[in-house]
């Protein structure tokens, strides 16, 4: 005669338990695909951050060069390191934790005029600014402005179109550079 | 007997799996959540790419306007203390008409850009144009002690692909001397 607590079923049955793991197993699946979706994303957005951090730091660093040193490269890129005293700035490609990034950097004079109102020293009282009368004088200028554009590209592991990302700034020849 | 054991089984028959379906429904519900909260952090990306070029842009600008100042200081000063003597405006470095402004915020080099948009500036993900335009030139101490700051400011504008406009400011002061000759 067998003992009663041997035949109790109080457990559950083994076809229970292994539909209970395939469908804990199938909806585990999503969660792995937003995973791998996920740290993909991260991989991109790293990338794209590293680049933003690399184009500012060497527009950045081209600014520190004097006002003059681009005159001769004017609207060529220039995709190699340079370097003048008290400044260098590494351009051209770099690998940084497995991805190659090209920087280059544009220099561009940005001619332009100035319109400037002007005082007529012939007419008014200079004691008083109400009588004053202006008359408006058109300055044109050539290498006082030019444009810094740096570009960075680079192609993600995986990818087969390259990224690139640019900053543009002005600079002008300030008197006390 | 057989008879309690039958029905005690059958009580607890299925409890595996009812409880697998909660967890798996709880986990669908995580995935759902979790791709939603990915799909927000793209633009945040964007958001900062766009503020970043937008301010070199507008740094650049004030740039250009302080140029226009160092070659000449004299009308900057006449055209202000016209403006100062003759507007009703207490803020009259912000009229838009009188040659204050059309030396500073109206002239058209400063604003040239803001018309046409830039574009130069852009990346694979962002190429919108950049509106560009100069918002302030003004002297923010009076002339008694011949040393003063003027301050410039320069405003861009952008609007990202998804339609958020941004605004960027940026500010410059520089300290100047003011040197009277007879």
């Amino acid at each position: 005669m067998a003992h009663p607590r041997l035949r109790t079923p109080s457990g559950v049955t083994l076809m229970e338990v292994m539909v209970a793991v395939v469908i804990v197993a199938v909806s585990f699946l999503p969660i792995i695909g937003v995973l791998g979706t996920s740290m993909k994303a991260t991989g991109n957005e790293d990338s794209i951050n590293r680049a933003m951090n690399l184009c500012q730091e060497k527009l950045n660093s081209s600014l520190q060069f004097p006002f003059d040193f681009f005159t001769l490269h004017l609207g060529a890129p220039i995709d190699t390191p340079i370097s003048a005293p008290g400044a260098s700035l590494i351009l051209g490609t770099e690998a940084i934790e497995g991805v190659t990034y090209t920087s280059t950097l544009t220099v561009a004079d940005r001619p332009g005029s100035f319109r400037v109102p002007v005082r007529d020293l012939t007419r008014g009282n200079p004691d008083d600014p109400k009588t004053w009368t202006f008359s408006t004088t058109v300055v044109n200028y050539t290498n006082l402005v030019h444009t810094y554009t740096l570009r960075v590209s680079w192609k993600n592991r995986g990818e087969q179109e390259s990224r690139f990302y640019t900053l543009t700034t002005f600079r002008a020849k300030l008197s006390n550079q | 007997m057989n008879y309690y054991i039958l029905n005690h089984h059958s009580a607890r028959q299925g409890t595996a799996v009812i409880l697998a379906l909660v967890f798996g429904v709880l986990l669908l519900q995580l995935a759902i959540a979790y791709s939603g909260l990915i799909g927000q952090y793209r633009p945040q990306t964007e958001i900062i790419d766009e503020r970043v070029r937008l301010q070199y842009l507008s740094a650049g600008l004030t740039e250009i306007a302080l140029l226009k100042f160092q070659k000449f200081p004299a009308d900057f000063y006449n055209c202000w203390r016209f403006q100062a003597s003759s507007s009703a405006n207490p803020s009259f470095w912000l009229d838009t008409s009188g040659p204050l402004p059309e030396f500073s915020i109206t002239a058209p080099e400063f604003n040239q850009v803001a018309a046409n948009g830039f574009t130069t500036s852009r990346s694979t993900f962002n190429d919108r144009p950049i509106r560009l335009c100069l918002s302030e030139m003004r002297l923010m101490t009076d002339n008694r002690w011949n040393v003063e700051v003027l301050q410039i400011k320069a405003h861009a504008r952008y609007t990202g692909r998804s339609g958020n406009v941004i605004n960027i400011d940026t500010i410059r002061t520089v300290r100047t001397e003011r040197v009277t000759r007879r």
